[in-house]
């Protein structure tokens, strides 16, 4: 609701700037302005963070999925980098339901219901990190990437036994971060828009530019647009048993961006005792570097200059369109809050295949347990039920 | 009319009696079970700290949570030192329905299950060894004090860089051998730095010939793990012999104890360093002082003793009360929480979520996975001249700490 508060408030305040032909200055949408809620992820928890900065968070999300690509557990590795010398108490928003210290920390968190907690003194430089586990109805939503998994054998879907025959494979990888956004167009200041895009390919990040970036604009009109972070995505699919041939397993791709959002992979052989195959994929929010270049010179500056066509509409929505794909991305690195909002962050998505959990037979009881078979019982069933009413009769009467 | 009247009458009383709340009474005991006999200083400031905390929730009249208003009183039971005495005292405790027990640490292991049945969180407020708090073992064990661990892990951060050579000694009581387990583990990595590890006899009058051992081990500095008597004699047997080596301790070093038996030699005392929790945060002593101004409206100053070279007297600072003080506003705060104490699992349960302004102005609260109340990295040293105390210069925690005033009239 903050969120959509907030971009509320950056339109209005394009359109009410004044009458529409007037130059008048307008609040750029940076990449520090996140495009929703979450990520990073949110709960109900709000307790006020204490640290110096900077802070450098580093995440590695780790998805489990089951054989259709459905996600099944969540947990991720978060290493904070805290440089000060003060106090520092942070409180890191997640649907955590067990939380331990990960390799390297100089310190353990705590957990609270909603919320990972760090408090104490770092006297330079101290890491921080935790390995949570989190509820994965709460967070799969906040995903970058959404699968889906179909494995036939024969025009058959695969199950836990063995199969020969034809084999076709086929995985859906959808990138799940397009938001709509209202935003502004018009005319905007070419050397303010020259010096953002120049500032943004140097800073990708945003911090350089912050909060307070503002630009002349004249011809104000509102506009809604599509919002994406592009992903990176390698990935590998092996079968543990049996032989496939022909067809390839390794595959990598980018999802988004200028490129379309969806992608099928088709694996096509012939499959000998296969099983359900395992499913390895890395996803990387990756900033746009090539909508950051200019179209000639070295600098956006000397673009402007040399370039009559590259007029203040154009750079305009060129401007913001990469900055609000810059915004998205910084939203994908940071699964976890980052405490500090000047910090650097990067996170790495990895999807795998969980194991096919066992499956649980129920035992027959052997015939000489001495327990009742079914018919004695329902007979005994059936007694009980009908001497109970003779005995409600028989009181009624008395 | 006059029967319309009635009924309008009657109406309105019901109205009435549908509007107000049902209205109850409750005491909530906080129970401190602490050695009040033997170690008085330790026990009395703890119960007084509880008392502050009271004081201050009920200076407007008995405390109302939800229907219920609550009258909140402090029990002392003295353990003696004895731990099945502390076990029994605990088990009383539980039985008159205590909200809480605030525990020096010695009825802990044996009294923790009859309290965990009864749904009451233990506070340790003096004890930090290492197996008396567990959340996954332990989950209505608390505590409110630097512990063994982060002590000897501090001091051990301190020292070694410093290039000593430390005789590790310890007195044969629970406490001293908690520590010596800590500072064993500290000092893990870095054996180099111990001269040797002696047990010093907690019953012994003179303590000559340990540290004459300690002497001889080639040690250049001293650090004593033991009760504060024991702290006193080793420092006597130590400058009586003419071995000036720095003396360091955990917090027992800044028990007045140690400057009443050494008031005859205050120059023996300077350079005594002892670790300890850090009694102000980063936002300055303002909220200290407020609590010790609050303490000292309530108790009068805590005199040591002795003096300092200008004739003025020395105070102690309410330190331990300050912990006592935050733990009872914890129970309280988890109380509020939960809509009442009738639901006792709930107000247990809710210990882990809270979180209150300590007396030192920091946050203070538990959860789920940490039970302590003072972070190892919140330990930090001071040094002892002319009978008062201030933090050292050379570690950087306690560089950016202020002095706190220990003199008085």
């Amino acid at each position: 609701v903050r969120i959509a508060a907030l971009w509320l408030a950056l339109a209005c305040a394009a359109l009410m700037a004044g009458p529409a032909a007037a130059r008048k200055l307008v609040l750029f949408p940076t990449p520090y302005f996140p495009l929703t809620q979450s990520p990073p992820l949110a709960t109900t928890i709000a307790l006020p963070n204490l640290l110096r900065g900077p802070v450098e968070s580093r995440e590695l999300i780790d998805v489990g999925m089951d054989e259709h690509g459905s996600v099944r557990s969540i947990a991720v590795t978060q290493r904070l980098v805290l440089h000060q010398t003060a106090d520092y108490r942070l409180t890191i928003p997640a649907p955590v339901r067990d939380v331990e210290p990960a390799a390297g920390s100089q310190s353990v968190p705590g957990q609270r219901e909603g919320a990972i907690l760090w408090q104490g003194f770092a006297s330079g430089r101290k890491v921080l990190a935790a390995r949570a586990t989190l509820d994965p109805a709460a967070a799969v939503s906040s995903l970058p990437l959404r699968l889906g998994l179909s494995v036939r054998i024969a025009g058959k879907t695969l199950g836990p036994t063995p199969r020969t025959g034809p084999l076709d494979v086929s995985l859906h990888l959808h990138n799940t971060t397009r938001v709509s956004v209202t935003t502004f167009s018009g005319d905007g200041d070419r050397s303010t828009l020259a010096k953002i895009l120049d500032t943004l390919r140097r800073d990708p990040g945003g911090r350089s530019l912050g909060r307070s970036t503002y630009v002349g604009v004249e011809g104000l009109t509102p506009v809604r647009t599509a919002v994406d972070a592009p992903l990176r995505v390698t990935g590998r699919l092996r079968f543990a048993a049996g032989t496939v041939e022909g067809g390839t397993t390794s595959f990598a791709t980018v999802l988004g961006g200028s490129r379309p959002l969806d992608r099928t992979i088709h694996l096509r052989g012939k499959a000998t005792g296969v099983r359900a195959p395992h499913l390895e994929l890395t996803v990387s929010p990756v900033f746009p570097v090539e909508e950051l270049r200019p179209p000639s010179g070295r600098t956006w500056a000397q673009a402007v200059h040399s370039n009559g066509r590259l007029n203040g509409r154009r750079l305009l929505a060129h401007a913001i369109e990469v900055s609000l794909r810059l915004a998205r991305v910084r939203q994908y690195r940071t699964f976890l809050l980052d405490p500090d909002p000047n910090g650097q962050s990067a996170a790495r998505y990895d999807y795998r295949s969980l194991p096919r959990p066992a499956v649980v037979r129920p035992v027959r009881a052997p015939a000489s347990s001495g327990g009742l078979g079914p018919v004695p019982v329902a007979l005994i069933a059936v007694g009980a039920v009908l001497g109970a009413g003779a005995l409600v009769v028989l009181w009624a009467h008395s | 009319m006059r029967r319309a009247g009635s009924l309008l009458g009657v109406c309105v009383a019901l109205l009435t009696a549908c509007g107000s709340q049902p209205h109850s009474e409750q005491t909530l005991v906080f129970a401190v079970d602490a050695s009040f006999s033997k170690t008085p200083y330790v026990a009395d400031t703890i119960a007084n700290g509880a008392s502050v905390a009271l004081l201050e929730l009920q200076q407007n009249g008995p405390l109302r949570i939800g229907d219920t208003t609550y009258r909140l009183e402090v029990k002392r039971f003295d353990t003696g030192g004895s731990p099945a005495t502390a076990v029994s005292n605990v088990r009383r405790s539980a039985a008159e329905h205590a909200i809480a027990i605030l525990d020096d640490g010695t009825g802990v292991d044996g009294g923790w299950e009859i309290a965990r049945e009864a749904h009451v969180p233990i506070g340790i407020l003096y004890q930090g060894g290492i197996d008396l708090v567990d959340p996954a073992k332990r989950p209505n064990v608390f505590r409110i004090v630097p512990t063994d661990h982060g002590v000897a892990f501090r001091l051990a951060e301190y020292l070694v860089p410093k290039g000593l050579k430390l005789a590790l000694l310890h007195d044969d009581s629970g406490y001293g051998q908690e520590g010596a387990a800590a500072l064993d583990q500290a000092f893990a990595h870095n054996p180099e730095a111990v001269a040797t590890r002696l047990t010093l006899p907690s019953g012994a009058s003179d303590l000559a010939p340990q540290l004459l051992a300690a002497r001889r081990s080639g040690a250049t500095a001293v650090l004593v793990w033991a009760s504060a008597p024991v702290i006193a004699k080793a420092l006597i047997a130590a400058r009586s012999s003419g071995w000036n080596v720095p003396f360091y301790t955990p917090p027992a070093g800044e028990d007045p104890l140690v400057r009443q038996e050494l008031a005859d030699h205050p120059e023996w005392v300077d350079g005594l360093t002892f670790a300890s929790g850090r009694l102000t945060a980063e936002g300055g002593p303002a909220p200290f002082n407020v609590f010790e101004s609050k303490y000292r409206a309530a108790f009068g100053l805590e005199h040591v003793g002795v003096k300092t070279t200008e004739g003025n007297s020395v105070i102690q600072p309410p330190e331990y009360a300050m912990y006592s003080y935050d733990f009872v506003r914890l129970v309280v705060a988890a109380i509020q929480s939960v809509g009442g104490a009738h639901d006792r699992k709930a107000v247990l349960s809710a210990m882990n979520q809270v979180t209150i302004r300590g007396a030192n102005g920091d946050e203070r609260g538990f959860n789920v996975k940490n039970h302590e109340g003072v972070v190892d990295d919140d330990v930090y040293f001071a040094r002892f001249d002319d009978m008062t105390y201030r933090p050292v210069k050379d570690d950087p925690l306690s560089a950016t700490l202020p002095e706190i005033s220990q003199v008085g009239p």
